[in-house]
């Protein structure tokens, strides 16, 4: 009894951990983009989602995550959505949908041209403003911005 | 006898003509912004003529059309801190400087030789030792990038700006380097017109070269090897590959080329040498690879069912494990003439061409394709078994992708 029970533990244990939606860091220099198939190299500019199942999809560019959203039909508000913080990128990785954005080609030069980077507060925008020309963007303008580029 | 003064009087006028218009060199030694002030005081046409030792000078601007000429290398020196020269002029020529210890700009790329808006600059036979960036052209046209040795020991590779890096520039010419240690070798992006020869870019952290929205570029003649992920070619039309080495570029998301939504290109007469995957292509269309030989790779060439109305033709594959793969079942390519060391078939009429097809995807090419981790069962009895049934009896490789031609001999290339 106390080892079917001690399975049964075990197997409840394996399920949660391989289920659960968590975010993966990023190996700077290993991983590929899943868009692009570049290796992710950019710490600013880094993105990341993950599906409902708590798989994980890593891309070197916003733009790439949307268009790998829109060509993959994934729009389910479970998926959870990162993006690196421009200002802070090691590792530090902002909720995509609260994060505000700055787009200019100019400042910003992405690795695949998307040319946005985020950042966690109006505030910590600030200082980029000016070079970005007040380009602010939110979550919700992102894709109807760069997707069809 | 009157008519010798008037001559000679013309002549007078026209030797002085010539040294007054000749160009003055003007020799620097190392002092507190020597060349700073040399650049300052020198007209267009000038030489200034760098003698040995270090120059711990930043943001050099050159407006003027000058020479800028060292000798035994004097060393520029950024201190890790600041960038060397801004290249603002036409026809400026930097020879024989060894420029190191960029900076590194949170907002700017800084680097050893920036190239902004200008035309026919020639950066000639320098070295360029740990740099962020090494030549960085922006706006250039008509540039030469000849015989530089450009090496960062990869600190901070991550980090790190590429080799040469050119961004919405035409007609660049970019030969007989030598890059290494950087995050990109060559990275072109909006560069149209150009021409790579002769470079050997190896050891860089992600690509040895790196093209991405760049259209009708030549390069030919080039080594990568050892490079984190090989070389990218991604959003470009009309570029001419031709007699390049891609060897050795090995890891899990390493290709020797990969060729992403690339159109109406030609890669011919290149060796793909020991790389986990020798092409990988995605979304091309067009493209034309003839007399390549693609040895000892992980996978020959991946064709992904995206790619349309590619030929393959006169190719050696030759000790690869996998020759090609793909991860559906349509092939709108076109596989012809070439030779395949696995061919088993046989020549009856005698005429180098082997009476049956070869399908060059094996099944567990297919496995591996869809379950990626299947590949630990590679060569093993399983596996073994597996390709004798689907030799008798075809299901799960496409049948589609198959060279009606294969040769029985291998092509001299």
């Amino acid at each position: 009894m106390k080892q079917a029970l001690l399975i049964l533990l075990l197997f409840g244990l394996a399920g949660l951990s391989s289920c659960q939606q968590q975010f993966e860091p990023v190996d700077y220099g290993h991983d590929a983009c899943t868009h692009c198939k570049m290796t992710i190299m950019d710490k600013r500019f880094a993105a990341e989602m993950i599906t409902e199942k708590g798989r994980a999809y890593k891309f070197d560019d916003m733009a790439c995550l949307l268009q790998y959203m829109k060509e993959e039909h994934i729009n389910s508000v479970k998926t959870m959505i990162f993006v690196s913080d421009y200002s802070k990128p090691d590792n530090n990785f902002l909720d995509a949908r609260q994060a505000v954005y700055l787009h200019n080609s100019d400042v910003f030069k992405t690795p695949m041209d998307g040319n946005l980077a985020a950042f966690a507060t109006d505030g910590e925008a600030t200082p980029f403003k000016e070079h970005a020309r007040n380009n602010q963007l939110k979550w919700q303008d992102l894709a109807s911005k760069l997707i069809n580029q | 006898m009157k008519h010798v003064p008037s001559f000679l009087l013309l002549h007078i006028c026209l030797f002085s003509v010539i040294t007054g218009s000749f160009a003055a060199i003007i020799k620097v030694r190392p002092a507190a912004n020597s060349i700073h002030h040399a650049a300052d005081k020198a007209h267009s046409g000038d030489t200034l003529f760098l003698q040995k030792g270090v120059y711990k000078e930043h943001d050099i601007i050159i407006s003027k059309r000058l020479t800028i000429t060292g000798e035994g290398f004097p060393v520029i020196d950024g201190e890790n801190k600041y960038q060397v020269f801004i290249i603002a002029s036409d026809s400026v020529v930097i020879q024989g400087l060894q420029v190191q210890h960029i900076g590194k700009g949170s907002i700017i790329d800084m680097a050893g030789i920036k190239i902004v808006n200008a035309k026919y600059v020639t950066i000639r036979n320098n070295r360029f030792i740990n740099n962020t960036f090494g030549i960085y052209l922006q706006n250039a046209t008509r540039c030469y990038i000849v015989n530089n040795m450009i090496h960062s020991d990869a600190r901070d590779e991550i980090n790190g700006g590429n080799g040469i890096h050119a961004w919405k520039s035409s007609y660049l010419s970019i030969t007989g380097n030598s890059i290494s240690g950087h995050r990109d070798g060559i990275y072109f992006e909006f560069v149209t017109d150009s021409y790579i020869a002769a470079n050997t870019s190896f050891d860089n952290a992600r690509y040895g070269l790196h093209f991405m929205f760049s259209h009708n570029d030549t390069y030919t003649q080039n080594t990568f090897k050892s490079n984190g992920a090989g070389v990218a070619v991604m959003y470009s039309k009309g570029v001419i590959m031709h007699d390049n080495e891609f060897v050795h570029n090995w890891g899990d998301a390493s290709y020797g080329l990969l060729l992403k939504e690339i159109t109406d290109s030609k890669i011919e007469h290149n060796q793909f040498t020991k790389n986990t995957v020798g092409i990988h292509m995605e979304g091309t269309t067009r493209v034309d690879v003839r007399h390549n030989t693609f040895l000892d790779n992980g996978w020959g060439v991946r064709v992904q069912a995206s790619c349309s109305g590619s030929n393959f033709i006169e190719n050696n594959f030759i000790g690869n494990s996998f020759d090609v793969t793909t991860n559906g079942t349509m092939m709108l390519n076109v596989f012809n003439n070439n030779y395949w060391d696995k061919y088993d078939g046989y020549d009856l009429d005698k005429n180098n061409i082997g009476d049956v097809s070869y399908y060059p995807v094996s099944v567990y090419a297919v496995i591996t394709e869809k379950i990626p981790p299947a590949m630990v069962l590679y060569r093993s009895f399983l596996t073994d078994i597996m390709d004798q049934v689907e030799k008798v009896m075809p299901t799960i490789i496409p049948d589609m992708l198959k060279d009606d031609h294969p040769l029985m001999k291998k092509l001299k290339l």
